[in-house]
């Protein structure tokens, strides 16, 4: 072998091949092997003597001793707790020659859901408040407010797959338009498995003479997790006889459909836009949304003074990379590890004209010594411990705990808040608020072209720590990215000037995979220096998307 | 013993190592090992085996490694080093370059994998795996020569701290 291969290949082969099972492992492996044939002989023999019994105690003890023959061995325990974790919920439909027909997405956490049906796709954002369809025939992606219709069906499926996990004894309809007019529920035992199916009969809702629509619906189950496996779908003649059913199978996968551009609409298509982009709300939820839907990324930032003569501004700007400290950011969904680091910038070879920064900075980062300053696992927050004179830790230690989805939100409130970058494309922008009056301004004077400005002014003289006037220029086409932002804030009795404001602008964008846009560099206008030598603070991001991050990088070791 | 019991215990342990080699990890090897002989006893009912051995390894290889390329999907290549146990220098490095390995092998298309794993960790000759696979004995020769450069490629040294590499 090792005339094969290359040393490190075959080192490697080498290793994996002298490392001996555990035995304990291997020990309980056989026995469970072993039990397999005791197992599936007791089951036969148990379902024999079940089919002479009456119904009712049947399914009863059939339920209880099938249970404890089929006990589930703990890592199938844990897969079932897993598949409860799953946020989306995924259904395929085949038509007869066996290709898919029919897709759907839904994410009740996420409100929003997709469906697909060969090229006509469709979005709903049940956060914006927005739908989005395409339609091949004409090759355009229309987006236009959420309708009572739309919010309506996404809450009924919702209602009823709730109505599922509880076991309940009566589900409602699944669809707005149409009523219930029979439901029955049934244990099906099929290919030695056990189902429990939910049938609903359901009949369009119309006024004068009795409709004659009907459907039937039949979610197929699995009583073990109380999840739908598939869905049946079949309209009924007059004389209620199904006709040709679309069965959905499902699944429930950890990610899905992040806009409607995952689901093949090409990014270039025509858009039209009937959304009015002067709703306060609107926008509000577009940044959410865009803060929410940012890949899972890695990120360092090189953060940097630019002041002085036009020739040291240039020499700072062209040397960005030479800086002693620098900050890493990781975040998975609501996970996020914020790092400052130490550069041997001496050491670093400079970029060259052109080059891909995200590898140029792969080959430089081991000059980085990093020192986490705030985690986030999805359910704790931590932070270093601290040392003598404040100095920070290595070792972290729990601080708060959080819901789910709350570990950005936790982030961006932190001592380290200015190091991800959403604090600057999308940042929560603390409006609509009772404290601040708001108006939306659709073509701003000042401010970049293209954006719609939100201004918002203190009803009163805020606390010397608190902004008196708040604007944001939000760009709606892209995915409403904050692209400057200007915060007021003065001490008590003080004036208002150029150095009140934090003026934050944001120069240069890129998209993430999933069409979301971010800055790559962001000016802190005028806000270091003084006189002559006033300046502007900038940072530079390079962001990588890699396909997986493990959830042990936000583990607090 | 029963006929069961005896494929049991002959091939038991061939089970469970193939699935350690590729998994590295006795939870999922336990749960590999667990599913391989689930299906080989709804065949061990349906109908004969022609060789039990050949079928048991095969099995277990590929179910590793589906399970390997599901672990992928909440890994990268290149952290997940840290929880290892410290140990002296030596070990804790072949056993990171075990680690690697593994996960660098998740990154192979599918025939690839099985074909390496096949050959390196089971000791199959090409010929056997061919007859395995329904392959010709070049078709695995080439499956081998891709896999060996597509590991050379992923387990190239890399600085401490690099970020994921395909």
């Amino acid at each position: 072998m090792s005339d094969e291969f290359p040393d490190t290949v075959d080192q490697a082969v080498r290793q994996v091949r002298a490392d001996a099972p555990p035995a304990t492992a291997l020990e309980r492996s056989l026995d469970r092997a072993n039990q397999l044939e005791r197992t599936m002989l007791l089951r036969r023999r148990f379902r024999r003597r079940v089919s002479t019994l009456a119904a009712a105690a049947v399914l009863l003890a059939a339920g209880v001793a099938g249970w404890v023959l089929l006990k589930p061995f703990d890592s199938w325990a844990q897969h079932v707790q897993e598949l409860r974790q799953k946020p989306w919920i995924h259904g395929v439909a085949k038509g007869p020659d066996g290709a898919v027909g029919r897709e759907f997405w839904f994410a009740p956490s996420q409100s929003v859901s997709a469906m697909k049906a060969g090229d006509y796709c469709a979005y709903f954002d049940e956060r914006l408040k927005i739908t989005e369809r395409y339609d091949p025939a004409t090759k355009e992606l229309v987006r236009g407010p959420q309708t009572d219709h739309d919010r309506a069906e996404s809450s009924s499926f919702a209602a009823v797959l709730r109505g599922i996990g509880k076991d309940a004894k009566q589900l409602d309809s699944p669809m707005p338009l149409w009523d219930v007019t029979d439901q029955r529920q049934r244990t099906v035992d099929e290919n030695g498995q056990r189902w429990q199916e939910y049938e609903l009969t359901l009949v369009l809702k119309a006024e004068g003479p009795p409709a004659n629509t009907r459907l039937r619906w039949t979610f197929r189950v699995n009583p073990r997790n109380r999840l739908p496996e598939e869905i049946r779908i079949e309209p009924l003649d007059g004389q209620g006889k199904p006709q040709q059913a679309l069965t959905y199978k499902l699944d429930y996968p950890a990610e899905g459909p992040k806009d409607i551009y995952a689901l093949g609409v090409p990014k270039d298509v025509k858009i039209v836009d009937t959304v009015p982009t002067g709703d306060l709300a609107r926008l509000v939820a577009g940044v959410k949304a865009g803060r929410d839907r940012l890949d899972n990324y890695r990120a360092v930032c090189f953060e940097y003074p630019v002041y002085g003569t036009e020739a040291e501004r240039t020499r700072r700007e062209s040397q960005w990379w030479r800086v002693l400290q620098v900050s890493q950011i990781t975040r998975k969904g609501d996970k996020i590890r914020i790092e400052l680091g130490i550069l041997q910038y001496d050491k670093v070879v400079a970029p060259a004209e052109g080059e891909n920064l995200v590898q140029w900075w792969r080959r430089q980062s081991y000059l980085a010594q990093f020192q986490t300053i705030f985690l986030c696992d999805g359910k704790e927050v931590y932070k270093p411990l601290e040392g003598p004179g404040g100095a920070l830790l290595p070792q972290l230690k729990s601080v708060q705990k959080v819901m789910p989805g709350q570990g950005l939100e936790m982030a961006l409130r932190s001592s380290g808040r200015q190091h991800p970058i959403e604090h600057y494309a999308y940042p929560d922008l603390m409006v609509p608020s009772e404290l601040f009056d708001t108006q939306v301004i659709e073509k701003p004077a000042d401010g970049p072209p293209g954006t719609v400005q939100i201004d918002a002014k203190a009803r009163r003289e805020m606390a010397g720590n608190a902004f008196n006037v708040m604007k944001y220029w939000i760009d709606p086409k892209r995915s409403h990215v904050v692209v400057r932002s200007a915060l007021e804030m003065h001490a008590n009795g003080q004036p208002v000037n150029r150095d009140s404001w934090v003026d934050h602008r944001m120069e240069q964008f890129e998209r993430s995979p999933n069409g979301v846009w971010y800055p790559t560099f962001v000016r802190w206008v005028n806000s270091v220096g003084v006189g002559k030598e006033r300046g502007d603070q900038c940072r530079r991001y390079i962001l990588e998307f890699p396909p997986e991050i493990s959830d042990d990088v936000f583990k607090a070791k | 013993m029963t006929d069961w019991q005896r494929i049991v215990t002959d091939h038991g342990p061939a089970v469970f190592g193939a699935a350690w080699r590729v998994l590295g990890h006795a939870a999922d090897a336990e749960d590999v090992t667990q599913d391989v002989f689930l299906e080989a006893f709804r065949q061990f009912r349906a109908q004969p085996v022609r060789s039990w051995a050949a079928f048991l390894q095969r099995l277990a290889t590929c179910r590793a490694l589906d399970r390997l390329r599901r672990r992928k999907s909440h890994d990268s290549l290149t952290d997940d080093l840290a929880g290892t146990n410290p140990g002296p220098a030596d070990e804790a490095a072949g056993r990171e370059l075990a680690h690697r390995l593994r996960k660098a092998i998740a990154w192979l298309s599918p025939q690839e994998a099985e074909v390496f794993c096949l050959r390196f960790f089971e000791d199959l000759s090409n010929q056997e795996i061919a007859r395995e696979l329904g392959l010709d004995p070049g078709a695995v020769a080439v499956a081998l020569h891709k896999a060996r450069r597509r590991l050379e490629g992923l387990l190239l040294p890399q600085p401490e701290g690099l970020t994921d590499v395909r």
